[in-house]
């Protein structure tokens, strides 16, 4: 294909020629492993500190009001904002369009329900109970067995407790509800899974084993995510390049600030509040912060572009690898680092990954069905 | 010939809806992006190219050409509340500028009946800026970043103040049990914002300067707010 038409055929053919499952399965154990971990060492360590002890930090009496505002769902304070049962078509977005059929379509909870419910999600026994089916359903979706369902009760329940403590969170969070949203709408038990061991083992004896046997998906829900991760850092990296506001020469994007003149990682290695350790044990040279800091920049701007072609997507990841790596070292920031890494799998083809695992367990890939 | 019909149908109908699942996130990110960094500035901008009239319009919005305010809001409250529901906020804005060049942190000041008085710092703060090691306790860190931005409404009218209530309490607790021993009861808590200072890129790494301290607000032990 040459031509005017060469763009559209590389389009059409990113969004529906069918990809190894690999990536996406290897991502779905990667996040659900991280997210386990970071269940252990974050919010169910500080559960009966915050949530569940005699006298809570964040009282659950904190959350009603802020959860209707925001809209955010919050399984141990009642139906608030969930579809259907709470109210989540609000005049704010609808105005008074299609009011009868927006209001015959929520609150279908009656309030007696609802407040039963709220009474029920303060108790500690019953919040330690919802806790512990979320690690199992996190634990489910790192097997993958029954994925798509296990996924959806720990997006809920990921969005129940992070809500429940929002305060304790950071972006890190935000990325581990995102892979499950995705992983939700993505076939991830297509391979690597029980879910697959079972089909196979129902469907033929004759097959060789899911380890061993290539799977192919369609590609649409791994390109979203593909997508999302891509506009994380140039979103990110625009953010640091300029400032938004006024300027009477430049309008209202002048580019400035710490980023561009290199001092950024200078200033961020020395906030006492963050770092692992103190600039003044390990100073680091002028002119390397400066250097890491132009090259946090560019990468994180040119991602998306760097990430897209084969010849350089492989150095851009590596870059990527390096730049988490530098960070969980230096920065006390959870878990950010660990679970940006796990979406790197996705960029990593599943022929690959394939060949890695049979490397590990010594055996020889079949032929793609 | 039935069934092929209807196998036919239904890959129709699947196929529209990945489009359609597909269509509606990359919308999403396109517009959620922009709007949850510089949703002022955007604004600003299209009030400056006379397509925006608030309700009721200032004096500069009345010669405005369109009024994209109508279909602005409703992209942005649509879009930020299917972002809220669903948990996939975006808003990508870690280490943005300008960059710190102070660090916070919360402490209370325990005062007690004979007139003695105690400091009680932070976990997260580091007794010597210039040496230590951190392993963990982010989590707490960022709810007492919460609790270090006092809200204008405090009080019964705030249906959040019970948290700031609280934390008091749980300092007080806190240091009671390190503190076993003692007989000494506070009966005033100070809230503190101590302040540690970062060296410039041309002074020496080891020059921080603590020390710096603002009352934030004064609480009864139980957690009551003092005038």
């Amino acid at each position: 294909m040459t031509g005017l038409l060469y763009p559209w055929w590389v389009l059409v053919r990113f969004w529906t020629v069918p990809i190894r499952a690999e990536s996406l399965a290897a991502f779905r154990i990667a996040l659900a492993t991280t997210i386990l971990l970071a269940q252990f060492t974050g919010l169910g360590w500080n559960m009966q500190l915050c949530c569940t002890g005699d006298d809570p930090l964040i009282p659950s009496s904190t959350r009603d009001a802020w959860l209707a505002r925001s809209g955010r769902i919050c399984l141990l304070r009642g139906p608030v904002s969930l579809p259907l049962l709470g109210e989540w078509l609000p005049d704010r977005i609808f105005g008074s369009y299609f009011k009868p059929t927006r209001q015959a379509l929520e609150n279908w909870c009656p309030a007696k329900w609802a407040e039963a419910w709220r009474e029920w999600g303060e108790r500690p026994e019953n919040i330690q109970l919802l806790f512990r089916v979320y690690l199992l359903s996190l634990g489910m979706v790192l097997i993958g067995l029954r994925t798509r369902l296990m996924t959806l009760v720990a997006l809920l329940l990921a969005a129940t407790f992070n809500n429940r403590m929002v305060e304790l969170l950071n972006g890190g969070d935000s990325l581990f509800r995102l892979g499950l949203y995705y992983l939700m709408l993505s076939p991830a038990g297509a391979t690597w899974s029980v879910d697959a061991w079972l089909r196979d083992r129902w469907q033929s004896t004759a097959l060789p084993q899911p380890w061993t046997r290539p799977r192919y998906i369609e590609p649409w829900s791994v390109r979203l995510m593909q997508i999302q991760i891509a506009f994380m850092y140039l979103f990110t990296g625009l953010t640091k390049l300029a400032d938004v506001r006024p300027d009477a020469q430049w309008g209202w994007w002048r580019p400035r600030g710490d980023w561009l003149d290199g001092n950024a990682l200078y200033w961020v290695l020395n906030d006492v509040a963050l770092t692992r350790w103190s600039f003044a044990q390990f100073p680091v040279p002028l002119f390397a912060c400066k250097l890491l800091t132009w090259g946090t920049l560019l990468f994180e701007i040119f991602f998306p572009l760097l990430v897209l072609f084969r010849w350089t997507r492989g150095m851009t990841l590596l870059a990527g690898v390096a730049l988490h790596l530098g960070i969980l070292l230096t920065m006390e920031i959870g878990w950010f680092s660990q679970v940006t890494l796990c979406w790197y799998l996705l960029f990593v083809p599943g022929e690959r990954l394939a060949a890695w695992l049979h490397r590990m367990l010594g055996r020889t890939p079949t032929a793609p069905e | 010939m039935a069934r092929q019909l209807l196998q036919r149908v239904g890959r129709c109908v699947k196929a529209t809806i990945i489009v359609m699942i597909v269509t509606w996130h990359l919308f999403f990110l396109l517009i959620r992006n922009p709007l949850d960094l510089w949703d002022d500035a955007i604004k600003q901008w299209l009030v400056q190219q006379q397509l925006w009239q608030d309700d009721p319009p200032t004096p500069e919005q009345e010669d405005a050409r369109y009024n994209l305010r109508p279909a602005y809001r409703f992209l942005d409250e649509l879009t930020h509340r299917y972002a809220q529901t669903t948990g996939t906020e975006q808003r990508w804005v870690m280490f943005t500028p300008p960059l710190a060049r102070r660090a916070p942190f919360l402490a209370v000041r325990l005062e007690f009946a004979d007139g003695s008085q105690v400091v009680v710092p932070s976990d997260n703060e580091p007794p010597d800026p210039t040496d230590f090691l951190r392993i963990g306790g982010w989590q707490i860190r960022k709810l007492e970043d919460v609790i270090m931005d006092l809200p204008s409404t405090r009080g019964a009218a705030n249906p959040e103040w019970p948290m700031w209530e609280a934390y008091i309490r749980w300092r007080v607790r806190h240091w009671k049990k390190n503190y076993a021993d003692t007989d000494r009861e506070p009966v005033r808590v100070v809230l503190l914002k101590r302040i540690i200072e970062f060296p410039g890129p041309f002074e020496p790494p080891n020059r921080y300067a603590s020390g710096e301290s603002e009352e934030l607000l004064s609480f009864s032990p139980e957690g009551k707010l003092l005038p």
